[in-house]
């Protein structure tokens, strides 16, 4: 029966080390669960895309590593990237962010939430293309990995600092070990469980490399909520420029210069919105409401009655804005 | 149908009042702005009930991370930094979410799968680990 195990239990150790809690006296255990299920060895395997232009191996340098207490991975991973991204912190100062006690861990959201509030954008991908594209770029990323079994789950979080295709592996700070190298085959089944999913924290001067509009936009709109609104000015901006198009980030733009008192930017933003989408009612609204708070009375109530004549879900807000700028003409 | 329209008012104009102590920085209260989270919604008829649904649903995020032990002042800051979107994707499963770091559970369930595997061997008379299990 022995030599059955050795094998199997040297792979479990690779899928990512001494875990969130426990110590190597637990994986002869997970051999013998992992023999008498059968069939976790045998997921299809993975394949990269030789289109993406990424060089065969990578590695992220500036990210430190924390050894992880207890139950504390994902404060140690998140620590690890916000130092990385230029804030400096420790795990211990983390976990009041992104723990939960009760459930003895960190909830994704916890992390995102948590990097929003040390005003990083928190940007959640899927799949290993955007994962080796982005460390490609030199951005570490955060991963949800299930190291145990689908019906007997143990969550962690790692952070992935480097990878090399030739030698077929992916490089983590995991747990109490620093650049652990792990086979790509055993790195995709523990992270296929945690259904793919990552997370890279940056500063707003840098963008996703898979950003698509709409995602980057409601991450830029959580930093803007945890209070960064400049930064949420600065990465807006940077998304109108990246989606000439999109009327949202426009909007999305004009309101945060509004939080700001930066008028005159945010009826640009809305006039350009109005350029893209001539008949849009928020930004007439919000445009008039702003032209109005200028003094630009006439225009603004022209621009008010032009946003009723839309209609829409908004129209008692349009009323309102109206009923403002009207107030204010006497 | 008139009482139900009549409850569902005095619903909404709660819910309006408690808007007001709810902390998103999104835009000044007062300011009759279209703001960004009603720009990315869905922009249906529903929107008012949306809103209503919508900070029910922050509610129940946070009563559930107060339940797990994060304190009262700490649940609202996390809500308050979620985006709808991230919300709504929350609420009802938040209990299935994963949460990295969760190692108890999965050490109990390994020892009672050791433990079931040996009883099992120790019936068919392969192993001899428990003295209360007469072998074959």
């Amino acid at each position: 029966m022995l030599p059955t195990f050795l094998p199997l239990s040297k792979n479990v150790s690779g899928t990512g080390g001494k875990i969130c809690r426990y110590g190597t006296q637990i994986f002869p255990l997970i051999a013998v669960v992992l023999f008498f299920s059968g069939c976790a060895l045998m997921t299809p395997g993975y394949s990269i895309d030789p289109s993406l232009g990424i060089p065969a191996s990578a590695q992220v340098s500036g990210v430190p590593f924390f050894a992880q207490e207890a139950y504390q991975c994902g404060p140690a991973a998140l620590a690890m990237t916000l130092t990385w991204s230029g804030v400096p912190i420790q795990p211990d100062e983390l976990v009041p962010f992104v723990y939960t006690p009760e459930r003895k861990g960190s909830l994704q959201n916890g992390l995102i939430t948590g990097a929003r509030r040390h005003g990083r954008l928190a940007y959640p991908f899927h799949g290993l293309d955007c994962l080796l594209r982005e460390v490609a770029a030199g951005r570490p990323a955060i991963v949800l990995q299930n190291l145990g079994l689908k019906w007997l789950p143990k969550w962690h979080y790692a952070v992935v600092i480097g990878y090399d295709l030739d030698a077929r592996q992916i490089v983590l700070h995991t747990g109490r070990s620093a650049m652990r190298p792990v086979g790509l085959r055993t790195f995709m089944h523990t992270w296929r469980r945690g259904d793919q999913w990552g997370l890279l924290t940056l500063p707003v001067a840098d963008m996703p490399i898979c950003s698509e509009t709409s995602a980057y936009l409601k991450s830029v709109l959580g930093l803007q909520q945890a209070g960064y609104v400049a930064d949420a000015v600065t990465a807006f901006g940077k998304a109108a420029v990246q989606w000439p198009q999109s009327v949202e980030a426009r909007m999305a733009l004009g309101n945060a210069q509004y939080a700001l008192d930066r008028l005159p930017a945010a009826v640009e933003s809305f006039q350009r919105a109005l350029e893209l989408d001539p008949s849009n009612g928020p930004a007439m609204n919000n445009l008039a409401h702003i032209l109005g708070e200028m003094g630009q009375l006439d225009t603004a109530e022209a621009m008010a009655r032009r946003a009723i004549s839309t209609g829409g879900p908004f129209i008692d807000l349009y009323r309102q804005t109206l009923d403002d700028i009207l107030r204010k003409m006497k | 149908m008139r009482r139900s329209r009549n409850l569902q008012r005095l619903v909404a104009s709660l819910v309006a009042v408690s808007f007001c102590f709810f902390s998103i920085v999104v835009a000044p209260v007062q300011a009759a702005m279209v703001t960004t989270p009603d720009i990315f919604q869905v922009q249906d008829n529903g929107l008012a009930r949306e809103k209503v649904r919508l900070f029910l649903q922050r509610q129940d995020v946070g009563n559930y991370l107060q339940a797990m032990g994060v304190d009262k002042q700490e649940a609202q800051a996390r809500v308050d930094t979620m985006t709808n979107e991230e919300v709504r994707m929350l609420v009802n499963k938040i209990d299935q979410m994963p949460a990295g770091g969760d190692g108890l559970g999965f050490v109990l369930a390994v020892f009672i799968v050791v433990f079931v595997v040996l009883v099992i061997t120790d019936i068919i008379g392969v192993t001899d680990v428990f003295t209360f299990i007469k072998k074959r």
